[in-house]
């Protein structure tokens, strides 16, 4: 008979169990292996793998670079003056010093390096006689004489082209604009700027830097305050597993496994070689918080086992493991389910992340084997009395967490089904406001104090230059950049943009404003010729005239050398996901009625920054809505499977909806934007919540033939056992990840922080509340049907350790 | 049974407190958007010609066929739709129904309801038109870049050429009554006519290349001109030149105003003694018909900008419009930039 009736599994923990110290040591060795991968982790971001490869913005972008230099990665560095404005000889020294120096970099393209000391700003001077010279502005050096400093602010603030671009129109600061090749790390580009500043800034001048490069460098040089930060909550942790435990086991044998798992998943990172920003580090943080929650139920169980068997060790980890095993793979598959839908955006980083998590999370499965083993080998005291089933009652926290369910299926139950439907109606409504991009001006990663942030915006208070650029390109035969049709359009592109965009639209630079400067002085100084001829002739004698008096490096920025290609750079104010869909709007509007087609060639959108940043947030948009899809199909049919009941299926997704939802909701109301970086953890909060109510479910299964086939009683009985495990894990995880927002100095991770606090938060409330309501009123069938395999197998289970005993 | 009142009546509330909860959020939207969409304007661009016909209206025209309005003597505009895109050199109202504007691409568009729509006219060249000139609803008459004078006798409904001389810019035109009026333009030239255009007298300017040294020998290139009377009418002109004639253009004398040497886009005049003079940077005004000079004060300053449309507003007093949108009011001794 009790032959029979082992299952396979029973037989597999028994076995592990009865070779507990094998089984140790091999995950011990393992482990060892693991550790050397955790010293070779590389965490270096590339911009290539922030971007979706094949987005037809990113393949132009990539093609055109090549020609024009990125502008992906553009830096803008201010120098200011404290006091008076820069036309100084000591500050013009340091802006002529400060360009040369960047200049020289091997780390950025020299083309696009650009302020007012450098070879390629120029000026058209007249000598008389009609003849006109086109001539660096203040290249090589600085002016000496009052005359030639009156002279170099005339032509600085009398050229549109410069007044408020490279120079502030009120001449307290200057800009140096430079871009930063692709293969470059943002470490070594932060290094290189913060020298530079530390370099000029004195008592007199002051240095002040924003782009892509010093912003990933900003977030890279918060890493050890992460690490200080992580340290915080871990011993948070610690602490709070004691209070609930009050045994020093309850608090070693969570953090062990938690610590076995993160070497493995980190040397996982290290071996595999992807790169592991520190952006993601809240996520770690996240996964270790799953391994906790994960071995914080499962040593819950091992006391209650070890409690029911009168203090036999080997026993209650054998009961624990067959028990717990089940809800933990479920647990983990649907987890790993979360992190593995990732791949299907296409963007290098959420692939890795892809494949790593989806690994890490994998590992968790080790801890319904490695947590009964743990707690086998280990001969501490524990007070077992605390952890007696039929005395769950007797606890003060018990008795509270079973009268809130008892409220939620009995009296109260219109009140929390109205609640909960009252609520999801809010959360629709301010989810209809959630953004896929930056909804902030400045960085949303870091807070808005944060020097990074103080400094774009007094970027932008000053210039009408910035970071955040779109480029329009035109390609086409040899020569054929000498059609008027090409500048004329830039020229038109530039103004209708900054016709229709007027609040953010700063400035534009083409060729054009070459153009036009020769133009102006070939007409002895009349501003009504400051403009692209129209006349073909007229427009390839000017042409001439640039082309003979500018160096082909200079022209490179914005035409090729066959002249077969051609840019405009249009700056604008921020890269808000609402303005970037308004900048993509409007620039299509443009070609609507004209063609992008011409005689010889024909134009293409869209490059630069913001070109990067449309396409990465249309396959964040893609992505994310079949991500979010896929994930929740992914458990729906993980759990029908596991529970092998579509009903099942529906009570454990459809719940998560709701707290998803309020995430969401979150996320909407605080201005965070779906972006590159949250995404991911978006994703696995999906993923997350279905644990708890798998223990519940899984619980209920047992307690169900227990109390008789009384529902009430097996729901509450399921509570104030496993309901009081998830309590106090949601607290072991939700206070530590609340320091993160109290103690970090990015802004971004303070607020995932906060945001995977609600995502638990919400999940532990509906495990007490929502879960046990749907059991109460659908009764569902899985349940009742588990209950007699589970009858046979606690039989067969206590067979099987007496035999062996 | 009590319980489930009490149960409804909290249901009832929190759904009451729901609703109110959201319908403030709807307004906060609402108020946070509504403040959104009301930045103020940025689009300045140049501007070259400004013209008021009487002491309220007055039409400003400049870059990217740009037009603005005013009702309120300057110190409120608007933008009117011009239905061009390029350059408008220079505007004309008649009254405060009838004005003309000109630009490049041979652009002239008209409007007889005060701006509220422009219909284009046909011009007989496609060249940059530069000045428009109308002594009254039906005459008028436009200078081109390729010195050609355009007429029409009809309002603009049909254009012609009035006159063709050499290939320079002629870049202002002039009329104190139907008959007498000056055209200027580059290297010096002057063109007058006492017959209302049906001759036209070159009464200065000179281009050649000299023989030995192969350097361009030309007269000082003008940018506007003022006619006060048959015989008086000023000039200004590069390099801070400014010429006047007092005998119907026989002779055109230079005036010294110890201005810098620099473009001078512009002159207006209130025909009696006021003379005022705009330019690169500078800007000159005199009370006492040009014998004595002084430069007002501008706020802000146009030390980098420039000046190159100037107009009385009836007698109420004169308006400047330039680089970068800008347009100054005169009071007493300064000009003051209206916020737009």
């Amino acid at each position: 008979m009790v032959g029979h009736n082992k299952t396979r599994l029973d037989r597999i923990c028994w076995y592990l169990v009865s070779r507990k110290w094998v089984v140790l040591i091999t995950i011990l060795v393992i482990t060892g292996v693991f550790l050397y991968g955790v010293f070779k982790i590389r965490g270096e971001v590339l911009l290539h793998e922030l971007f979706p490869y094949d987005h037809p913005y990113l393949k132009l972008h990539a093609r055109f670079s090549e020609v024009f230099g990125s502008g992906g990665s553009t830096v803008a560095i201010a120098i200011k003056t404290k006091k008076g404005d820069i036309f100084t000889r000591g500050v013009l020294d340091k802006i002529s010093k400060m360009t040369e120096e960047v200049v020289l970099w091997d780390e950025v393209y020299r083309s696009l390096t650009v302020s007012i000391a450098s070879r390629s700003t120029k000026v058209v001077r007249t000598l008389g006689k009609g003849e006109i010279k086109i001539e660096p502005l203040m290249w090589p050096d600085p002016p000496n004489s009052p005359e030639e400093m009156a002279l170099l602010k005339q032509n600085i603030f009398s050229n549109p082209a410069y007044n408020g671009t490279l120079v502030s129109s009120d001449g307290t600061a200057a800009l140096l604009l430079t871009d930063f090749k692709e293969n470059i790390s943002y470490g070594k580009a932060f290094s290189l700027l913060r020298k530079l500043v530390k370099e000029y800034t004195d008592e007199e001048t002051s240095v002040h830097i924003v782009g892509f490069p010093m912003l990933m460098g900003w977030i890279y040089s918060l890493k050890y305050q992460t690490y200080l930060v992580f340290g915080i909550s871990i011993a948070l942790m610690i602490l709070i597993l004691y209070i609930i435990f009050r045994n020093v086991m309850g608090m070693i044998v969570p953090i062990m496994d938690a610590a076995i798992l993160t070497v493995i998943g980190l040397g996982f990172v290290g071996f595999t070689g992807i790169n592991f920003s520190p952006l993601l580090y809240v996520l770690a943080f996240f996964v270790g918080a799953r391994f906790i929650s994960n071995s914080v139920q499962i040593t819950h169980r091992y006391f209650e086992e070890l409690n029911a068997s009168g203090g036999d060790r080997l026993r209650a980890s054998y009961e624990t493991m067959r028990t717990m095993l089940f809800p933990n793979w479920t647990g983990v598959f649907t987890d790993a389910a979360g992190f593995l839908v990732l791949s299907f955006a296409k963007i290098v980083l959420m692939q890795h992340l892809a494949i790593i998590m989806g690994f890490w999370i994998f590992s968790t499965g080790l801890t319904g084997i490695m947590v009964p083993i743990i707690c086998s080998v280990l001969p501490l005291k524990v007070a077992s009395d605390r952890y007696a089933k039929e005395k769950c009652q007797m606890d003060w926290q018990a008795r509270a967490i079973t009268k809130v369910t008892s409220f939620s299926i009995g009296s109260g139950r219109y009140a929390v089904g109205g609640l909960i439907v009252g609520a999801m109606i809010f959360f629709s409504w301010a989810i209809s406001g959630l953004k896929i991009g930056d909804p902030t001006p400045g960085s949303p990663l870091l807070w808005p104090s944060h020097p990074y942030n103080q400094d774009q915006k007094l970027i932008n208070h000053l210039f009408d230059a910035s970071s955040e650029n779109l480029m329009l390109f035109y390609e086409g035969e040899k020569e054929s950049v000498y059609n008027p049709a090409v500048l004329t359009t830039f020229d038109a592109f530039s103004r209708h943009m900054q016709e229709r965009l007027p609040d953010i639209y700063k400035s534009s630079n083409t060729l054009a404003n070459t153009v036009n400067m020769v133009n102006l002085m070939l007409h002895d100084g009349d501003q009504l010729w400051y403009q692209m001829p129209q006349n073909a002739l007229m427009f390839k004698g000017l042409m001439g005239y640039v082309r003979k008096d500018i160096d082909p490096f200079v022209l490179r920025r914005f035409v090729d050398e066959d002249l077969e290609r051609a840019q405009v750079i249009l700056y604008f104010s921020d890269h808000t996901s609402e303005n970037l869909l308004r900048i993509r709007d409007a620039a299509y509007e443009f070609f609507k009625d004209r063609p992008m087609n011409i005689e010889k060639g024909e134009f293409k959108l869209a490059g630069g920054r913001i070109g990067m940043e449309i396409g990465v947030n249309e396959e964040m948009k893609r992505a994310h809505a079949l991500i979010d899809s896929s994930v929740l199909a992914a458990i729906f049919i993980l759990i029908c499977i596991s529970f092998r009941s579509i009903t099942g299926g529906l009570m454990v997704t459809l719940p998560l909806i709701f707290a998803n939802s309020m995430a969401f909701a979150y996320m909407a109301l605080m201005d965070i934007g779906l972006s590159i970086n949250t995404l991911p953890i978006a994703a696995v909060g999906v993923g997350v919540g279905d644990n708890f109510c798998i223990y519940l479910y899984s619980r209920c299964m047992e307690e169900y033939t227990l109390q008789g086939g009384d529902w009430k009683q097996a729901i509450i009985q399921s509570v104030c056992t496993t309901g009081k495990a998830v309590v106090y894990t949601g607290l072991t995880i939700i206070l530590p990840v609340l320091t993160w927002y109290v103690f970090s100095d990015m802004k971004f991770q303070g607020e995932m922080g906060f945001f995977l606090a609600i995502i638990l938060g919400a999940n532990v409330l509906l495990t007490l509340t929502l879960h046990p309501l749907l059991i109460y009123i659908i009764k569902p069938k899985f349940i009742r049907k588990a209950a007699l395999t589970a009858d046979n197998t606690a039989e067969a289970g206590v067979a099987i350790a007496q035999t062996s005993s | 049974m009590k319980r489930t009142i009490y149960y409804r009546v909290f249901f009832k509330r929190f759904i009451y407190v729901f609703h109110v909860f959201l319908g403030m959020n709807f307004i906060f939207c609402f108020l946070l958007f509504g403040n959104l969409r009301g930045q103020p304007n940025k689009l300045y661009d140049d501007l070259f010609s400004v013209s008021f016909p009487d002491e309220r209206e007055g039409w400003v025209c400049g870059r990217w066929g740009t037009i603005l309005y005013s009702r309120d003597g300057g110190k409120t505009w608007e933008r009117q739709s011009s239905g061009t895109r390029f350059a408008l050199s220079s505007i004309h109202f008649v009254d405060s129904k009838q004005g003309w504007a000109v630009g490049d691409q041979g652009t002239i568009i008209r409007t007889v309801d005060g701006g509220r729509t422009w219909e284009k006219q046909k011009s007989p060249i496609s060249d940059f038109l530069m000045d428009v000139f109308f002594v009254d609803v039906l005459k008028g008459w436009i200078v081109t870049e390729r010195t050609t004078i355009l007429f029409t006798n009809d309002g603009g409904k049909s254009w012609s050429k009035q006159f063709s001389g050499e290939d320079y810019i002629l870049k202002a035109i002039s009329f104190c009554d139907a008959l007498h009026g000056w055209a200027v333009g580059e290297y010096g030239y002057i063109y007058h006519t006492s017959n209302g255009g049906v001759t036209w007298e070159k009464q200065a300017g000179e281009f050649r290349i000299s023989r030995e040294t192969g350097e361009i020998i030309g007269g000082t290139y003008l940018f506007d001109v003022v006619v006060l009377d048959p015989k008086t009418a000023w000039a200004v002109g590069i390099d801070g030149y400014v010429t006047k004639t007092l005998d119907g253009g026989k002779t055109w004398e230079p005036v010294v105003t110890g201005a810098r040497r620099t473009q001078l886009f512009s002159i207006t005049s209130d025909k009696k003694d006021k003379i005022f003079v705009g330019g690169s940077g500078t800007f000159l005004s005199s009370e006492d018909s040009g014998k004595t000079w002084q430069t007002p004060e501008f706020r802000p300053s146009i030390k980098y900008g420039w000046i190159y449309g100037l107009a009385p507003r009836g007698n109420s007093g004169f308006v400047a419009v330039g680089w970068r949108g800008a347009i100054y009011l005169n009071s007493s001794t300064t000009w003051e930039r209206i916020k737009y």
